[in-house]
């Protein structure tokens, strides 16, 4: 007759549950229409592909729609975004787009105050305070150009430490950055629809998206509509049809 | 259940407090005669006689209560000026009673034991802190005169009653009268006292959720006696542990329940400083050390303040003593803010200290458990909001309050305009639900509702210049390109020019014009156009307009 003793279960069983995060935990959502971006399939409503802790830099000349665009899926499950130094930032595209502006907050630029002594330790300040409140932080690029590198440095490990999501915008693919991404998305607008000479009026942008990261192997690339004729995001569908569609065009003024 | 004797109170009250203060504070500005009202987060928070008059009522919208009264002038909402206000009065009171709770500005309370036996009865007692009270505050009316001043806050009332429920609406219904109101002691006077009020009057006086009033009323429960009356097995059957507060609150009994825990012996925070603190601001940082560190004791407790007792000492043995009582009970946030009107209104008062103050006590008086604050299941707060209401209410404190704005949906024409941005500070704290609950985020989800004459279908450009850059849109042969009068275009756009650079304009749509408040100073005549910029990389669009010949970028589809 044996006798199971407790003390020679293995030891990786009598670990407690909860230090494993689940990966629901350390993942944010992204909206849909950006899955095939991530290598995720198509067609789940919020698929779960951002994880926390990263960098995310939006370059190219729709990167501000595309920001926006990050910020979607995760405030509309309940995280808060913070908008740092964008007050030219359109809140209504925002709105069109799905981003839920009652858990948005917009912040001035904290590096142009007028006390120039105490303009970086106030900015760390502020923004380490919002990093351990908000899940999401857009930064204006010229914010983050004005910090110094150690700084930088220390905001990345405390956002990486407090599970949140930086993304940074920044229109002019050339420009360097002393701030090193984990994930780079390039928006370039590849056409304007609607509008012709004299008539009509704005109503899609086909955008390339493409993704490459630090851990990336390869560059992904989906077109997307960003915004499409409702200011909303979505995928460019590959089938024949969809040439043929004819949006109506609405009243203005 | 053993039924304790409530002790015995007396309520001073007055009702728009802040009116009264605003008026002690700038008589210049604002003046008794006025219809005034307060606002705070976009409702009227109180609101004197004479606007009463003209059909204000608190809560009502701005719109409302403008529609009601074009010519009413509007209060700013500043708790901090409040407070400062009512310190004289509650300084004169404390030359008869020692200890006194102050509820909010506007609002104490004090236990009559002692004091009624040193005036000579209850009615000599109401008579004595009248006079007290308009004593204190002719110290700080500069000429004005006093009654005008009461009357514009809503009068001056004292009700005097077994338990803090009783007494406080008897001082409510003595501010209407204009004579002290006291009940008879006794369990049985103090019943059929409260027996014909309204259940109505237990959101403002116990906080009950108007949710739960609601509820009552359909379940037919209309009077404060209609509850007295059912068995409190029943009550609790019903709604719980609520029930057994409904119950206890309609038959008078004190609102503190029997169960309050006592807080230990050795709560208590002190800070002395070595070196005495004169300044305001120093002060209050150093109390915060101490609310926060009290606030995370309750915290980890589960536990939260609802009275508490705040001391200062001055160098040269001055003292400013205070109690101060929130039903909801006291996290750090709420605790900083009674110490720091106390202290406030005692440095910048009448009698201020004639040293730098050598010491800050804090002592808790009543602590129950924190049964208010469940994390909502769907909807409601969430731990999230929480958080990130405390992060941002630091960013406040950091950069000020202009620099935290929200947006909130206001509709307009221009891209600019769709959105109103508002500050953070003013739409809502930590106490009183968060954000987002009392802004129109958009508007209903009737789609033609969002349809706004003359506006820009969608898409919405996503950068939108609050200071529009000026350019220059000329034609195929060099010339200007201009609006006339008709809204006809002189030619088609070919090139746009901004800071020297020329760049090929390839398509573009418009004008739309725009003829707006030509019946005020603000009027605008413009004509708005869309612009694709064929670029290196990409095409690119852009809003502009074009008012009075020249042309401005107002926004980019980036």
């Amino acid at each position: 007759m044996s006798q199971v003793r407790v003390s020679s279960l293995p030891h990786s069983l009598s670990r407690p549950l909860s230090e494993t995060p689940l990966a629901r935990e350390r993942l944010l959502p992204v909206h849909q229409a950006l899955a095939p971006l991530f290598g995720l399939a198509s067609g789940v409503l919020a698929p779960l592909a951002l994880t926390r802790g990263h960098t995310v830099s939006c370059v190219g000349s729709a990167a501000m729609s595309c920001a926006l665009a990050v910020l979607v899926a995760p405030t509309q499950a309940g995280s808060w975004a913070g908008v740092v130094g964008l007050a030219s930032c359109g809140v209504q595209a925002a709105a069109d787009l799905g981003v839920c502006l009652e858990r948005t907050v917009f912040v001035a630029d904290p590096t142009s105050g007028s006390r120039a002594s105490s303009q970086q330790a106030d900015a760390a300040a502020v923004l380490s305070a919002l990093v351990d409140g908000v899940d999401v932080l857009l930064l204006a690029h010229h914010v983050v150009n004005s910090l110094s590198p150690s700084l930088l440095r220390r905001l990345q490990t405390r956002v990486q430490s407090r599970g949140g999501v930086l993304v940074v915008v920044n229109e002019k693919i050339s420009s360097t950055s002393s701030l090193s991404a984990d994930i780079r998305l390039t928006a370039t607008t590849e056409q304007w629809q609607g509008v012709g000479s004299g008539h009509g009026h704005l109503q899609r942008r086909r955008v390339l998206l493409q993704l490459d990261g630090r851990r990336r192997a390869r560059t992904s690339a989906h077109s997307v509509w960003l915004p499409d004729h409702r200011g909303q995001l979505s995928s460019v569908e590959t089938t024949a049809e969809n040439a043929g569609v004819v949006i109506p065009l609405r009243r203005v003024g | 259940m053993a039924t304790v004797q409530p002790p015995r109170c007396a309520v001073l009250h007055t009702p728009a407090w802040p009116i009264a203060a605003a008026i002690l504070h700038e008589p210049e500005t604002f003046v008794a005669a006025q219809p005034l009202a307060v606002f705070h987060a976009q409702r009227v928070l109180s609101c004197s006689p004479v606007a009463w008059r003209e059909g204000v009522r608190p809560g009502q919208r701005r719109r409302q209560a403008q529609g009601a009264c074009p010519h009413l002038v509007i209060v700013p909402y500043n708790a901090d000026r409040d407070a400062r206000m009512y310190e004289p009065l509650v300084q004169s009171i404390g030359t008869l009673v020692p200890l006194i709770d102050v509820e909010t500005p506007g609002s104490l309370l004090l236990a009559t034991r002692g004091p009624s036996r040193y005036v000579g009865g209850d009615d000599a007692l109401a008579v004595r802190l009248l006079t007290l009270a308009r004593e204190g505050l002719s110290h700080t009316t500069h000429g004005l005169n006093v009654d005008e001043v009461i009357t514009a806050g809503g009068g001056l009332g004292v009700g005097i009653a077994d338990g803090r429920i009783a007494a406080t609406l008897a001082s409510r219904s003595s501010s209407r009268r204009g004579e002290p109101v006291v009940i008879q002691p006794g369990m049985q006077a103090t019943a059929e006292f409260l027996a014909p009020y309204a259940v109505k009057v237990l959101t403002a006086v116990a906080g009950c959720s108007p949710d739960l009033i609601d509820l009552l009323e359909r379940l037919g429960l209309r009077q404060l006696g209609d509850i007295a009356r059912l068995p409190v097995t029943d009550l609790v059957g019903r709604f719980g542990s609520v029930g057994e507060t409904l119950h206890r609150l309609a038959s008078g009994t004190d609102d503190t329940p029997p169960s309050t825990i006592p807080p230990p012996p050795d709560l208590m925070m002190v800070r002395v400083f070595d070196d005495p603190l004169s300044q305001l601001d120093m002060l209050v940082f150093a109390a915060k050390a101490l609310t926060d560190e009290l606030g995370s004791y309750f915290h980890e407790r589960g536990q939260v303040c609802t009275r508490i007792q705040v001391d200062a000492e001055s160098e040269h043995g001055e003292s400013s003593q205070r109690v101060w009582y929130h039903a909801e009970g006291m996290r750090s946030t709420t605790l900083l803010d009674r110490v720091r009107w106390q202290l406030d209104g005692w440095i910048n008062g009448n009698e201020p200290p004639t040293a730098g103050v050598t010491l800050l006590r804090l002592t808790p008086m009543d602590i129950r458990s924190d049964a208010g604050t469940q994390s909502g299941f769907w909807g409601g707060r969430s731990e999230a909001d929480d958080n990130a209401t405390r992060a941002i209410t630091r960013v406040i404190g950091l950069l000020g309050p202009q620099s935290v704005t929200v947006a909130s949906w206001r509709g307009g024409r221009d891209p600019r305009e769709v959105y109103e941005m508002m500050c953070f500070a003013d739409i809502g704290s930590a106490d009183s639900g968060g954000v987002g609950r009392q802004l129109v985020l958009r508007p209903d989800d009737d789609a033609n509702a969002t349809v706004w004459p003359g506006s820009l279908p969608a898409p919405a450009p996503a950068v939108v210049h609050h200071e529009p850059l000026l350019i220059e849109v000329i034609d195929t042969h060099g010339r200007g390109v201009a609006v006339n009068g008709r809204g006809l275009v002189s030619a088609a756009p070919a090139t746009l020019v901004q800071h020297g650079k020329s760049r090929r304009i390839v398509a573009w749509a418009g004008p739309w014009p725009v003829d707006e408040r030509w019946w005020d100073q603000r009027a605008r005549r413009a004509a708005r156009f869309q612009l694709v910029i064929e670029q290196p990389d990409g095409q690119c669009a852009y809003l502009a307009e074009v008012a009075a010949g020249k042309w401005w970028l107002t926004a980019e589809y980036s």
